[in-house]
């Protein structure tokens, strides 16, 4: 397990390099830098120009530049941005990642947890009516063009109903007098929902451990959850942060929703092929044999062994979720990594365009591991390949 | 239990009796309803994208319906008593009914009559360009785009991954890390730098997509196919009975993994489209007319709050995209089933 | 009275190339603590029959006609919910494919477990897991194989383990679909010998099927011979080894090596085995039979008593009897 764990961190350490390389290289390739987007500029003279070439040491050779840079990432420095100077590259990709890593956490697991139950169904149903609407609604939701998916729900709760709020991450009017930074208030929303998590699987671990099994122990989780909800907005209320963090809250809600909507599809279809793949298979057929439940069947039969893609291909779309993101980002005007990547490529920040473009291929190839250590935790027989 | 087992023996007499795997293919294609529906589609698109220039050329006047630089003044609609017509008009067949009139009265003749109805049968964007001619001239964009980028995309996949498969060694180890890296690039972020830093056109994008995925996923799900149909024991006979190298590749390695990349091809389509529209939405893209373009100028110009409204100005662009897109994903979905049991057998 | 009966069963696959005709009107009946054989070559539709039985056919097969009776009961006419209870509980079965028989993601001894509860939900878990101990050393398998999953089985464990999972409900019939394939002479004989012993201490009914004529004639106590799809004899196993009255199952016969017999003298059947989607309209075996004439070609022959016959049960279906 060790040296899995050894040899898999070397691999990653290797990639990580070479795609900063090839990143800087291939940047480096396009035809003049940032210091050109100022030429046409007629306030700036030559001489600043150069000036500013020297003080960012692009007049220097390209491979000291490139040994400069891979320095200055080791030690967490990505430079500072042009367009929010002399704000560090790293402190703003700091306080917009956690904004789309929970957006794009929420949306994925809900969407991969409804997408699971409605594929396992369609599969369960197949050729019936529902499977058909199913299968119907996931490929008109996967070939859908999602920015125009994104506008029409915009232009629906917001414009139309009312209900939700157009755009933005909070309410500026509301935060002008807030007695903290809408990051801080926003640190507290995530640390309530790792413990409020983290005790949940606790409880169920310790159930199972246990062995309590029986309608009895079903409600548990329920109330458990139930109460560290009540006790976080008790605690928020306390501190006069509640108003601030529904407001985060309720602005999550719009962009969450369609987000999750559209990638119900896939994964349903995903969920629906994986299954009806297992159903050829002999144990199924001897689960039928032994006149066990139908519902046993399709959990612990079905399922269960369908969800070694559907996971997988979980954790390769939460790693792309700061790529996919751009669009959603953008349309809902939700300030996460994507925006930034988007408004700092646009505006030629370059610093912090390519800081956030660096930040996102790190969590593609997080997601790809994920996948790998999902993938063999999933499965006894390759779990053990791993062990030893 | 015995039925996993017996339908894959017949499926693998079947598959030996045929002459090759892609006619399989072609005659899954042509036995299933939803590729046939696919293919119906893309048709329909390929018709309009041929009958644009000939418009073109006939009825439509440049002036007037030129996608880029097209503008009606509607100074002729002024004569029939029409003075709401601005931009972004309506559908032309909105003022129908005083058309009608105009004909009744004797003002125009019916012929006359008919060209004012269908003058924009979708009507005009918010520069006075017409939607339908927009509409059909994009489509041809997006042919050679999806169909360039698949085709790269394939090329490089179908042989790096079958060259890797055969001569393993560093070959295989160097296309694989490769790969590997390759798939670390997030697709629309890096596009997104690179337009900053280049003007990416429909060419380049397609290049760029091509090696992206080409190099990276592609070649991986290629070369596991070349690998499954290596080890069938024909191929090594093949090569014991004397041929070369390049031979057997040509001949068994090839043909066994076409249907695979043809799969891929159709599913790359739908990506590129999506690409696309998605960069020329947020106008990164130098085009001159694209379906993602229309939907740019619609919200840059602010028409958004009233998108009901003007339901012209994204509706067809949004449908053509979206239809366009499940035409291919819908054929290669109904492939899929053939090539995997084709590739269970390996 | 029987303990199962079939009667007139007619079985076809709905295909992507056409209709199989895997059984064709097959009577037989089975009674209580009784073992039969079926013996026949590869396709001739014993596993269908087993899989007609349990009501484990996929949907594009269909019972033309026929009826199926387990203790008085047509299983034909049962709901699905009662049919869960006839399974297991009644009628267990160890599959052909044992490999694959058992869920990847669970450990053996919790399957095991698993199909105990269901069907007796009051037994306590405790008790379950003593059970399953018992039937393992039955079987003769190590308790600590049960923690195991059973990829980590051998082939012959993983089908002894699923004779132990027929085993577990005391199911009073069990249809054994070739049990002992992936296992070595010594073990075959050893785990036929035990699952024979159980069955007389326990009443239990058994069908065995198989190729194997040795086999058959070591453990079943009434044979039956098909050929695609048909009956073409049933017998006491005696009767029928000692005076095959079909002709096909003669060349079955004397097809099987035996340790006195020259085996330069094997003979095998000659031609082709029939293809189901289009049977011959007459008798199915006629154009491999050395006896064949225009009547086999036209009229399917019955199942009838035969001349030489001790009891009245030997029967064969042909014109032209041995
Ligand atoms: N699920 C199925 N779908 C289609 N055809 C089937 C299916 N199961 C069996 N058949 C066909 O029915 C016929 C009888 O098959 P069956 O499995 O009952 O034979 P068998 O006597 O058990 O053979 P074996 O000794 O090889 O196990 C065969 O021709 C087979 O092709
Ligand atoms: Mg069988």
């Amino acid at each position: 397990m060790l040296r899995y764990l050894g040899h898999r961190l070397l691999q990653i350490l290797v990639l990580l390099f070479v795609f900063i390389t090839l990143t800087y290289f291939i940047l480096q390739a396009m035809p003049g830098d940032f210091t050109s987007i100022y030429a046409s500029n007629p306030q700036m003279t030559p001489e600043m120009i150069a000036n500013l070439q020297a003080r960012f040491g692009l007049n220097e050779s390209v491979w000291v530049q490139y040994v400069r840079f891979l320095r200055n990432i080791v030690t967490g420095d990505l430079g500072v941005s042009f367009s929010e100077y002399p704000r560090p590259v790293w402190d703003i990709i700091k306080e917009r990642l956690p904004r789309t890593f929970v957006l794009f956490f929420s949306a994925n697991i809900i969407s991969f947890y409804i997408g699971f139950w409605l594929g396992k169904w369609s599969a369960w149903y197949k050729g019936r009516a529902a499977d058909k609407v199913l299968v119907t609604g996931s490929i008109s939701l996967i070939t859908a063009f999602y920015p125009l998916v994104a506008f029409m729900a915009l232009w629906v709760f917001s414009y139309h109903l009312g209900w939700l709020p157009l755009n933005n991450f909070v309410d500026p009017i509301l935060w002008s007098n807030a007695p903290l930074s809408s990051m801080q208030v926003f640190g507290y929303i995530i640390y309530a929902a790792v413990v409020t998590t983290a005790l949940l699987i606790l409880v169920s671990l310790l159930l199972r451990k246990k062995g309590v099994a029986g309608a009895k122990s079903r409600w548990i989780p329920p109330i458990v959850l139930g109460l560290a909800l009540l006790s976080a907005v008790a605690l928020f209320q306390r501190s006069g942060l509640l108003i601030y963090v529904f407001d985060i809250l309720y602005h999550l809600l719009l962009p969450l929703f369609v987000l999750t909507f559209i990638r119900i599809g896939s994964s349903l279809l995903l969920t629906r092929d994986a299954v009806l793949a297992v159903t050829q298979e002999d144990y199924v057929l001897a689960a039928r044999a032994r006149g066990l439940a139908p519902a046993v069947i399709r959990n612990r039969y079905l399922a269960r062994n369908a969800i070694h893609p559907v996971v997988t291909s979980l954790a390769l779309s939460l790693g792309e979720s700061f790529s996919g993101g751009v669009v959603t980002e953008t349309l809902f005007s939700w300030p996460g990594i994507g925006l930034t990547l988007l408004r700092a490529s646009l505006g030629g920040d370059y610093p912090l365009a390519v800081g956030a473009f660096i930040i996102t291929g790190i969590f593609l190839l997080l997601g790809h591991v994920a996948a790998d250590i999902a993938t063999a935790c999933l499965d006894p027989r390759l779990r053990d390949s791993i062990g030893r | 239990m015995n039925r996993g087992r017996i339908t894959r023996k017949s499926t693998k007499k079947l598959h030996r009796t045929s002459a090759s795997p892609m006619r399989e293919v072609w005659q899954h294609i042509r036995a299933s309803k939803t590729a046939l529906f696919g293919i119906g589609i893309i048709l329909l698109f390929g018709f309009c994208a041929l009958i644009h220039p000939l418009l073109m050329h006939t009825v439509w006047h440049p002036r007037l319906y030129d996608p880029v630089t097209g503008y009606d003044s509607f100074s002729s609609w002024y004569a029939l008593g029409i003075y709401d017509a601005v931009h972004p008009a309506p559908p032309s067949w909105y003022w129908t009914p005083q058309f009608l009139s105009s004909w009744r009265t004797g003002q125009i003749s019916l012929g006359e009559c008919l060209a004012h109805i269908a003058r924009h049968p979708l009507g005009t964007d918010p520069i006075g360009r017409d939607i339908l001619s927009q509409l059909m001239y994009s489509t041809r964009a997006e042919f050679i785009l999806g169909l360039l980028t698949a085709i790269i995309t394939v090329s490089i996949g179908t042989i790096v991954g079958t060259a890797a498969a055969y001569y393993a060694g560093w070959v295989d180890t160097f296309f694989m890390r490769l790969a590997d890296l390759l798939m670390l690039f997030p697709g629309i972020p890096f596009l997104i730098v690179l337009s900053a830093m280049m003007d990416l056109n429909l060419v380049n994008l397609a290049i760029v997509l091509g090696i992206l995925s080409g190099f990276g996923s592609i070649t991986i799900i290629i070369k596991a196919q070349a690998l499954a149909v290596k080890s069938h024991a024909y191929v090594e006979a093949a090569r014991l009975a004397g041929g070369s190298r390049l031979w057997v590749v040509r001949k068994h390695l090839i043909p066994h993994v076409l249907p695979l990349s043809f799969l891929y091809m159709l599913f790359t389509v739908t990506a590129a489209i999506g690409t696309e529209a998605t960069l020329s939405f947020f106008g990164l893209l130098n085009v001159g007319c694209s379906w993602g373009l229309m939907i740019h100028t619609m919200s840059a110009s602010g028409y958004l709050a009233s998108s009901i409204r003007y339901w012209w100005l994204w509706l067809p662009a949004g449908l053509a995209i979206t239809l366009f897109c499940a035409a291919f994903y819908l054929i290669g979905r109904s492939l899929e089933q053939v090539v995997h049991s084709q590739r269970q057998e390996g | 009275m029987a303990l199962l009966e079939l009667q007139d069963l007619s079985l076809h696959y709905h295909t992507g190339r056409g209709v199989i005709s895997a059984v064709n009107q097959l009577s037989l009946a089975l009674d209580a603590g009784e073992s039969l054989g079926l013996v026949g070559e590869s396709g001739s539709g014993k596993s269908s029959i087993a899989h007609a039985i349990l009501r484990l056919l996929p949907a594009y097969a269909q019972i033309r006609q026929g009826r199926i009776y387990f203790a008085g009961r047509n299983l034909l006419d049962l709901t699905e919910p009662q049919m869960r209870e006839v399974r297991w509980r009644q009628i267990a079965m160890v599959f052909q494919a044992a490999m694959n028989t058992l869920n990847p993601m669970y450990t053996v001894g919790a399957q095991v477990v698993e199909t105990i509860l269901t069907h007796e939900p009051n037994m306590s878990s405790k008790a379950a897991r003593a059970r399953v101990e018992e039937l393992y050393a039955l079987v003769g398998l190590p308790c600590t194989l049960l923690r195991r999953y059973p990829h980590e089985y051998s082939g012959g464990m993983k089908q002894r383990a699923c004779i132990a999972l027929a085993l577990a409900c005391n199911p009073q019939l069990i249809i054994a679909d070739e049990p002992t394939t992936a296992l070595d002479v010594i073990m075959q004989a050893r785990i036929l010998g035990e699952l024979e012993s159980i069955r007389k201490e326990r009443g239990m009914s058994v069908i065995y099927i198989s190729h194997d004529m040795a086999m058959m004639a070591q453990v079943a106590e009434r044979i039956g011979v098909m050929y695609a799809g048909v009956l073409v004899e049933y017998g006491c196993t005696i009767d029928l080894l000692a005076a095959p009255a079909h002709p096909y199952t003669a060349g079955l016969l004397a097809a099987v090596p035996s340790m006195a017999d020259d085996v330069t003298q094997l003979q095998e059947i000659p031609g082709e085995p029939v293809d189901l989607y289009a049977p011959p309209a007459g008798c199915r075996f006629y154009p491999r039979c050395s006896r064949a004439t225009a009547q086999c070609k036209e009229q399917a022959p019955p199942l009838l008593p035969c001349r030489r016959n001790r009891d009245g049960e030997h029967k064969a279906a042909c014109w032209h009897l041995l």
